[in-house]
C-alpha cells in the first residue's frame, strides 16, 4: 500500500488570508517528518485538509494515493491527533476509543490494546473529564493508534505535557517510524523535535520555507566554526590565513577559524608548532539552525514579493 | 452504515447530558400532566366538552422542553468540544453522521415517549375523576377507546419530532445554548404567546409553526383545548402531526447542506 502524504499546490484561503499558499509536500514512509513553522503558519489547517475536515480552494490533498474521504475505514489508514481535549466530559477513556472503534469496525479488543499501550490501562474507566492534559494526550495517540494506520498525522502532540510526557511521545514517534509507518507531526518549537525528527518540513504564512533532512538543516547552519585558544595568537592567525581560512581574532587568545574543518586546524597549527591550548567545534543547534532557515526564507520571500506584484 | 449506527449508539449511550435529559422528558411527562389533571376540576353533570384525554397529556408543554435538549445535545456536545472533528475524520460521510444521529435519537426517543404518554395518560385519569370528570358528563375513557390511541402515540411521535427539531437546528448553528433557545422559541413561544395575537394570526400560528403538532392530542373539535377554549380546529391531527414532522425534516435538511459546506 502506498503509505505517502503528499500536497499539490495545496490552497486555503480564510476570508483575505492565505492560510495555505500553494503548498506542495512529499512524506516518506519510516521516518519521522516533522512540520515546523509559528503559530498561525497554516499547520492545523494543512492537517485539516490533509483529513477532509476542511476543503481546499485549490490543489489537491492526498493521503495514501487517495483523497481521505474515499478512503473505507479511513482509520485503519490514517490515524490522526487533532486535539486532545476534544473530548466529551461525561464520557469514559474507554467508552471513547469504543465509539470510534465502532465506527470503522475496528474490533474492540484493540481498545484494550492501545490503552495499555499509551499506558492508560489504569485510567480508562475515568470520565475525560477528571484526566489530566498529559493522559488527554495520551488518549489521543491511543486514539490515533486505534485501528493500527499506516499513515499518522499528529498536530502538535507535546503541547502542554511535562518533560516526561514529552520524552514519552519522541520514544513513541521514533519507534512507529521504525516500524515503517510514515510520521507526520506538527510542532511550532523547532527544539521539540531535536533527536526525533527525520526530515523537516518549515512552513511560515503558509508557504513552504523547506524541506531538508535534520542533518541537512543543521550542517548549512553550522558553517564549520572552529574556536581555537592559543597565546600565540597572532601567529596562528597567520598561519590560517595562509592556508586560505577566515580567521577572525577572538579576544588576546582566542581566534574564531571559519571554513575549515577542526581537524585540519589542529593538523596544520601543529605542523607549524604553534602552541595550542584548545580547540572548540561548534554546532548550530537544531533551533538555531531554524531560526536561521526562517530569517533566510522570510527575506527571500519578502524580497520576492515586488516581483510578484509587478508580474500581475 | 450499520458501524455508524453503532457508534451513534454507543456516544448516546455513555453520553450524561443526553440521559439526563431524557429522564428528565419523562418526569415532565408524568409529572406534570398529574399535576395539571390534579388541579382541573369541572362542575358539568351533562354534556360536557373538556377535551379529557388532552386533559390526560398536558404534560408534554414541559416535557418539549427538556427533550429538545436532548436531542441537541447529541450534536451541539460535539461542536462546543470539538469531537465532531474526530466523529468526521472517522466518518467523513457527513449525511450518514447525522442520519444516524438521527435514527438513533428516534428510536430512543419514540418507544421512551410512548411509554411515558402511556404512563401519564393512566395516572391522570384517577385525578380527573376526583376533578369531577364523572360519568355522565364524562365517562370513563380507556386507552382503546376511540381517538385515545391517536392521541397518545400521536403525543410521542411528537416529542420525537420536537428531538429531531433540535437535532437539526443543532447542525445549523453549532452552538448549544443557541440551539436549545432557537428550537424552545419555534415551540414553546407560539403556544406562550398565542392569545397576544388576534383571530387570524393565531390560525396561522396554529396552522403553520412546529405547535401545529399539538392537534394531534385533540380528541374534541378543539385542538388545545385545556389551555384555550377556541371551538374549531385550524388543522387536522395528522396533518398537524405532519406539519411539526416537517420542520423537524427541514431543520435537519439544512443542517445537513451546512454540514457539507462549512469546514468542521
Amino acid at each position: 500500500m502506498d503509505v505517502t502524504i503528499e500536497t499539490r499546490g495545496l490552497t486555503k484561503r480564510y476570508g483575505r488570508t492565505l492560510a495555505v499558499d500553494s503548498l506542495s509536500l512529499a512524506i516518506r514512509p519510516g521516518q519521522v517528518t516533522g512540520f515546523v513553522g509559528p503559530n498561525g503558519a497554516g499547520k492545523t489547517t494543512t492537517m485539516q485538509l490533509l483529513l477532509g475536515l476542511a476543503a481546499a480552494d485549490a490543489g489537491e490533498a492526498l493521503v495514501a494515493g487517495r483523497r481521505y474521504a474515499s478512503i473505507e475505514r479511513p482509520l485503519t489508514v490514517v490515524g490522526a491527533l487533532l486535539d486532545a481535549g476534544a473530548l466529551h466530559p461525561s464520557r469514559s477513556a474507554r467508552s471513547h476509543l469504543r465509539w470510534l472503534a465502532r465506527s470503522n469496525r475496528i474490533p474492540l479488543e484493540r481498545v484494550d490494546h492501545v490503552l495499555q499501550l499509551v499506558g492508560l490501562s489504569g485510567a480508562r474507566r475515568r470520565r475525560a473529564r477528571t484526566l489530566s492534559l498529559g493522559m488527554r494526550q495520551r488518549l489521543g495517540v491511543a486514539a490515533a493508534l486505534l485501528g493500527d494506520p499506516p499513515i499518522l498525522i499528529l498536530d502538535e502532540p507535546t503541547i502542554g505535557l511535562d518533560p516526561e510526557g514529552i520524552q514519552w511521545i519522541r520514544e513513541t514517534l521514533r519507534a512507529l517510524a521504525a516500524e515503517g509507518r510514515t510520521v507526520f507531526v506538527s510542532s511550532h518549537l523547532m527544539g521539540e523535535l531535536e533527536g526525533t525528527a527525520d526530515h523537516l518540513i518549515v512552513i511560515g504564512r503558509g508557504r513552504l520555507l523547506a524541506d531538508l533532512s535534520v542533518a541537512e538543516v543543521i550542517a548549512a547552519a553550522s558553517d564549520d566554526r572552529v574556536e581555537v585558544q592559543t597565546p600565540e595568537a597572532p601567529a596562528a592567525m597567520t598561519v590560517l590565513a595562509n592556508a586560505g581560512a577566515t580567521v577572525i581574532s577572538n579576544g588576546r587568545d582566542c581566534v574564531t577559524v571559519e571554513g575549515m574543518p577542526a581537524a585540519d586546524v589542529a593538523a596544520l597549527l601543529t605542523s607549524q608548532r604553534v602552541r595550542l591550548d584548545g580547540l572548540l567545534s561548534t554546532r548550530a543547534t537544531l533551533e538555531e539552525a531554524y531560526f536561521q532557515l526562517t530569517r533566510d526564507a522570510a527575506e527571500h520571500v519578502s524580497g520576492a514579493l515586488p516581483m510578484e506584484s509587478s508580474g500581475s | 452504515m450499520t458501524d455508524t449506527l453503532r457508534s451513534e449508539w454507543l456516544k448516546l449511550r455513555t453520553q450524561r447530558g443526553t440521559i439526563v435529559a431524557l429522564a428528565t422528558t419523562c418526569v415532565l411527562m408524568v409529572g406534570m400532566t398529574a399535576f395539571f389533571a390534579s388541579e382541573s376540576e369541572t362542575n358539568a353533570v351533562l354534556g360536557g366538552d373538556d377535551d379529557v384525554v388532552q386533559n390526560a397529556l398536558t404534560g408534554i408543554v414541559f416535557a418539549q422542553l427538556a427533550i429538545v435538549v436532548a436531542g441537541a445535545s447529541l450534536i451541539t456536545g460535539e461542536f462546543g468540544t470539538g469531537m465532531i472533528r474526530t466523529t468526521f475524520t472517522a466518518t467523513q460521510s457527513r449525511l450518514r453522521v447525522l442520519l444516524a444521529k438521527a435514527l438513533v435519537l428516534s428510536l430512543v426517543t419514540f418507544p421512551l415517549a410512548l411509554v411515558t404518554s402511556i404512563a401519564a395518560f393512566l395516572v391522570a385519569q384517577p385525578l380527573l375523576r376526583d376533578g369531577g370528570y364523572v360519568a355522565p358528563a364524562y365517562p370513563p375513557v380507556s386507552l382503546t377507546d376511540p381517538g385515545v390511541p391517536r392521541a397518545v402515540v400521536g403525543t410521542a411521535l411528537l416529542l420525537s419530532a420536537y428531538a429531531l427539531l433540535a437535532l437539526g437546528v443543532g447542525a445549523i448553528v453549532r452552538h448549544s445554548g443557541a440551539t436549545i433557545a432557537t428550537s424552545i422559541g419555534l415551540i414553546f413561544l407560539p403556544f406562550l404567546f398565542l392569545g397576544a395575537f388576534p383571530e387570524h394570526i393565531r390560525t396561522k400560528i396554529e396552522q403553520f409553526t412546529p405547535l401545529a403538532g399539538m392537534a394531534i392530542q385533540s380528541t374534541t373539535d378543539r385542538m388545545l383545548a385545556p389551555f384555550d377554549g377556541r371551538s374549531g380546529m385550524p388543522i387536522g391531527p395528522w396533518e398537524g402531526l405532519g406539519v411539526a414532522f416537517a420542520w423537524a425534516l427541514g431543520a435537519l435538511v439544512l443542517g445537513y447542506a451546512l454540514l457539507r459546506a462549512r469546514d468542521a
